[in-house]
C-alpha cells in the first residue's frame, strides 16, 4: 500500500471527526502539560531544599569582654574541627552595622549602648549540615571558655530532615500517579475516537483490506495528534515558566526553568502516548478478523 | 466454486447448522431464503470466513476453511464481493471514493482506478452521482454504488445480504435487474433474501431454503 494511501485516509478521518481529533489532541496536551508542570515543581523544590540546606551556618556568641588579639588563633583552632570549612570573625561593632542592614535602625539609639556580642560565623562542609553533626561541632565550640552561645538553624534544619524522605516518596508517587493517569486517559479518549470509526473498520475488514492497511492510519493520526499535543504544552509550559521566572527569582532564589533535553523528552513522551494509544486501542477492533 | 461440505455451526448457546451440503457453481444466480434467525446471514459470513464451521469445511476458489492462514483472509475477501441491506457506504468520502477502495486496498494503480471506477459507475447507473456524498443519495443510489463497490473488482461471486430489506418494491426489483444483469456477464450471484415476491417472480433461479437447520434445494411450482 503506497503512503500517499494512508496521508489520504489520515486526512479522511481527521475531518470527519474533527471534535473528538481535538479532543483527544487536548487530553494529551493536558498529560504532557502536567507530567512537565511536576517536574518543574519536583526540581524546584528540590533546589529550595538545597539552598536552605546550604544556607545552615553556625553563630558562635562570644563573650562580651572578649580580647579581639585572640581572635585569630581562636579562628585557626575552630578550623581543625571536623566539619568546618571557614571561620569568619565579626566583631561588636561589625555585628551593630549587620543589624543597621537587617533593620534599619542604629542599635545605639534603641539602647544607648552595644549589646551586641563579637561572634564567630562557621560555614560548614555539606555533608556535615545535619542536626546530629552540627550538635558535635557545637560540642567542641562550647568547649572554648570564650564562647558563650551557640545558634544554628536548628528548627529548619529539623523540617527539612523530617520531610525529605516523605518528599522524596511524595515526588515518585507524584511521578507514577501522572504517568498512569495520562496512559489510562489517553487511551481512553483513543478508544472512544476509533470506536466511532467501529463501522470503517468493520467494512475494511468485509472488503479485503489487511490489518496493516487497517491499523496504519490510526496508529498515524495517534502519532500526529500526540505530537501536537506535547507540543502545545511544551509552548504553554514555556509561558508558564517564564512568568514564573521573572516572578520568583531573586538574589536568594533562581527558579529552575526545565532544559532543552527534557522539552525534547516531553514531546518524546506526548507522541509514544498518543501513538501507542492508536496501537492498543486498534488492536481490540482487530482481534476478530 | 462455493462448497459447504458436512457443516456443523453453533453460536455458544443455540446449534445453527446440523450437516449442510450444497455448491455453488460459476456463473450461477442462487436465492437463498429462510425464517428470520434461521442462519442466512451466518451462511453468507461463513462464506466470508467470518465464521468457521464447528466440523466439516468450506471451500471458497481455491481457499479452505481448514487450512486458510490469518493472512490470506483478506485475499479470499477480494474474490467475494459483499453487498448489505444498509448499503455500509462511508460517510467521509463521496460515491467515486467510496467504489475506489476495494481498488486501492488490492494495490491497483491510480490511473487504472479511474477508468475501471467510472465504468463501473455507468454499468450500475449513478455515473452522475461520482462527487456526491452517501447521505446526498436516495436509498436505491446508495445501494447501486453498495453494488459498483461490491462489482468494481470483478469477484467470483457477489454476496447479497437482503439487498431490498430498506427498500421500496419498485426499487427493490431494479436492484435484482441490476444483479441480473451483473450475473449475465458472468458473476456468481447469491441473494439473501425476504422478499417471497421477487424470488416467485424468478422462480426460473435457483431456489435454496434454510429450515430446520438444513439447507434444502426448493423448486417452486407455477
Amino acid at each position: 500500500m503506497s503512503p500517499s494511501y494512508y496521508f489520504k485516509e489520515l486526512w479522511r478521518y481527521i475531518k470527519s471527526a474533527k471534535s473528538s481529533v481535538f479532543s483527544s489532541t487536548v487530553v494529551i496536551m493536558i498529560a504532557v502539560l502536567l507530567l512537565g508542570i511536576y517536574v518543574t515543581i519536583s526540581i524546584n523544590s528540590i533546589k529550595l531544599m538545597k539552598l536552605i540546606r546550604d544556607k545552615v551556618e553556625i553563630d558562635a556568641y562570644l563573650i562580651d569582654n572578649f580580647d579581639e588579639t585572640k581572635a585569630s588563633s581562636l579562628i585557626n583552632s575552630i578550623k581543625t574541627i571536623g566539619g568546618v570549612k571557614t571561620v569568619k570573625y565579626i566583631s561588636k561593632n561589625e555585628a551593630a552595622k549587620i543589624f543597621a542592614e537587617d533593620f534599619g535602625e542604629d542599635i545605639l539609639e534603641v539602647f544607648d549602648y552595644n549589646p551586641l556580642p563579637p561572634s564567630f560565623k562557621i560555614s560548614l562542609y555539606d555533608e556535615y549540615k545535619t542536626i546530629d553533626r552540627i550538635e558535635k561541632v557545637k560540642g567542641e565550640l562550647l568547649k572554648y571558655k570564650d564562647i558563650n552561645d551557640i545558634s544554628y538553624a536548628q528548627k529548619n534544619l529539623e523540617i527539612l530532615e523530617r520531610n525529605s524522605n516523605s518528599l522524596v516518596f511524595l515526588n515518585l508517587s507524584l511521578l507514577l500517579i501522572i504517568t498512569f493517569a495520562s496512559i489510562f486517559l489517553v487511551s481512553n479518549t483513543i478508544k472512544l475516537m476509533i470506536s466511532a470509526k467501529k463501522n470503517t473498520i468493520e467494512l475494511m475488514k468485509l472488503i479485503g483490506a489487511s490489518k496493516e492497511t487497517i491499523r496504519t492510519p490510526f496508529i498515524l493520526e495517534g502519532f500526529f495528534q500526540g505530537f501536537a499535543g506535547s507540543i502545545l504544552a511544551v509552548i504553554i509550559l514555556q509561558l508558564f515558566l517564564n512568568y514564573f521566572y521573572t516572578a520568583y527569582t531573586n538574589n536568594d532564589f533562581n527558579f529552575s526553568i526545565i532544559d532543552t533535553t527534557f522539552l525534547i523528552l516531553m514531546v518524546v513522551f506526548g507522541t509514544l502516548l498518543g501513538t501507542f494509544g492508536s496501537v492498543f486501542s486498534i488492536r481490540r477492533f482487530l482481534r476478530f478478523y | 466454486m462455493i462448497t459447504f461440505n458436512k457443516v456443523h455451526f453453533s453460536y455458544p448457546k443455540k446449534e445453527i447448522f446440523k450437516d449442510v451440503n450444497f455448491k455453488i457453481d460459476k456463473g450461477e444466480f442462487v436465492f437463498l431464503i429462510g425464517e428470520s434467525g434461521t442462519g442466512k446471514t451466518t451462511l453468507l459470513r461463513m462464506i466470508n470466513m467470518e465464521l468457521v464451521p464447528r466440523i466439516g469445511e468450506v471451500t471458497v476458489a481455491e481457499f479452505n476453511t481448514n487450512s486458510i492462514k490469518k493472512p490470506e483472509i483478506p485475499l479470499l475477501r477480494r474474490k467475494i464481493g459483499f453487498v448489505f441491506q444498509d448499503f455500509k457506504l462511508l460517510n467521509d468520502r463521496n460515491v467515486f471514493d467510496n467504489v475506489a477502495l476495494p481498488l486501492y486496498l488490492s494495490g491497483v494503480k491510480p490511473a487504472y482506478i479511474k477508468k475501471k471506477v467510472f465504468n463501473v459507475l455507468n454499468e450500475v447507473g449513478v455515473f452522475d452521482s461520482y462527487r456526491k456524498m452517501p447521505e446526498e443519495l436516495s436509498g436505491g443510489e446508495q445501494q447501486r454504488v453498495s453494488i459498483a463497490r461490491a462489482i468494481v473488482n470483478e469477484p467470483l461471486v457477489l454476496i447479497a445480504d437482503e439487498p431490498t430489506g430498506n427498500l421500496d418494491p419498485f426499487v427493490s426489483f431494479e436492484i435484482i435487474k441490476l444483479l441480473l444483469s451483473i450475473n449475465y456477464k458472468g458473476t456468481a450471484v447469491l441473494v439473501a433474501t425476504h422478499n417471497y415476491e421477487i424470488v416467485k417472480k424468478l422462480r426460473s433461479k435457483r431456489l435454496m431454503q434454510i429450515k430446520d437447520k438444513k439447507v434444502f434445494e426448493v423448486v417452486l411450482k407455477d
